[in-house]
């Protein structure tokens, strides 16, 4: 089973993955594979974000079933360094409207802080592929 | 009869217009507008032109009431400014607020009604590198405190 999900951004181009720990070996969508006790990454896509000061970099992601409906959230994380930006890990919290074999994906987006305006523009919405948990 | 009718049907419009007016500007200055760049409410929006991506434009753009599953199970809707929660001031208390939960109101399709909770939380998963980052911390933090 898939148990715990997240994002980070980072690297050169500043893109972003969404993964998920899988337990047990399950197979899961859309290739099919199966991981056992590690990180799976999904949705490898840039984030169109530029010179991004370190330590500025901020990320959230959501959980979504297939229908639209939001079953689970984690809360905005900010990177306090340079490095690379994962977001807080969040287990599955399975009720009977977000059921353990629903089909999810998981949506990231990341903003960071423009010093020179004071803002925190936003990226897009990184979209994983299907997830079978 | 006829000046009377005349004053008559003048008040009338004078209340007609007062309330037409009226209307507007409280729909104006209400507290919770429903901002019409979005679709009132609705499911977080599908990558509809298959790019990976979710732009929050057009045929994807995000619904200001958004489906979701409150903490103790229950179907309602969350609202988007409440899903993204207050904008940090700074860089230094944006990493204050970083990971911190919190809770949000879960509201019936009137948007009104306050029907649970919805919880924007972190799970506490012994793999994950955020968290071992964080177990490092804490270990470093309490050597140095044992001297």
């Amino acid at each position: 089973l898939i148990t715990y999900w997240q994002a980070n951004v980072g690297g050169a181009n500043w893109c972003g993955k969404v993964q998920s720990l899988i337990e047990d070996g399950a197979t899961y969508a859309p290739n099919g594979a199966a991981v056992s006790s590690s990180w799976a990454y999904y949705g490898a896509n840039c984030l169109n974000m530029h010179n991004v000061p370190a330590g500025y970099l901020g990320a959230q992601v959501h959980l979504v079933k297939s229908d639209g409906t939001l079953c689970g959230s984690a809360p905005w994380s900010f990177n306090g360094s340079s490095a690379d930006l994962q977001t807080s890990t969040k287990p599955l919290n399975t009720s009977s409207s977000c059921p353990a074999h629903a089909i999810y994906r998981s949506d990231a987006h990341a903003q960071h802080y423009n010093p020179d305006t004071g803002s925190w523009p936003t990226s897009n919405w990184v979209s994983s592929p299907q997830l079978q948990f | 009869v006829n000046i009377k009718g005349r004053h008559a049907r003048r008040l009338g419009a004078v209340f007609l217009v007062a309330g037409v007016l009226g209307s507007i500007t409280g729909i104006a200055l209400g507290g919770d507008s429903i901002s019409t760049d979005r679709p009132s409410i609705g499911g977080w929006p599908q990558d509809t032109d298959g790019d990976g991506v979710i732009s929050d434009k057009g045929d994807e753009r995000i619904p200001e009431l958004i489906k979701a599953v409150g903490d103790d199970g229950t179907e309602g809707y969350v609202r988007y400014e409440d899903l993204n929660g207050p904008q940090p001031s700074s860089p230094e208390e944006a990493v204050k607020m970083s990971g911190v939960d919190r809770a949000i109101p879960l509201y019936a399709g009137d948007g009104v009604s306050v029907i649970g909770t919805y919880t924007l939380t972190s799970g506490g998963d012994p793999s994950g590198t955020a968290d071992a980052t964080a177990r490092e911390a804490a270990k470093a933090e309490a050597a140095q405190a044992a001297g």
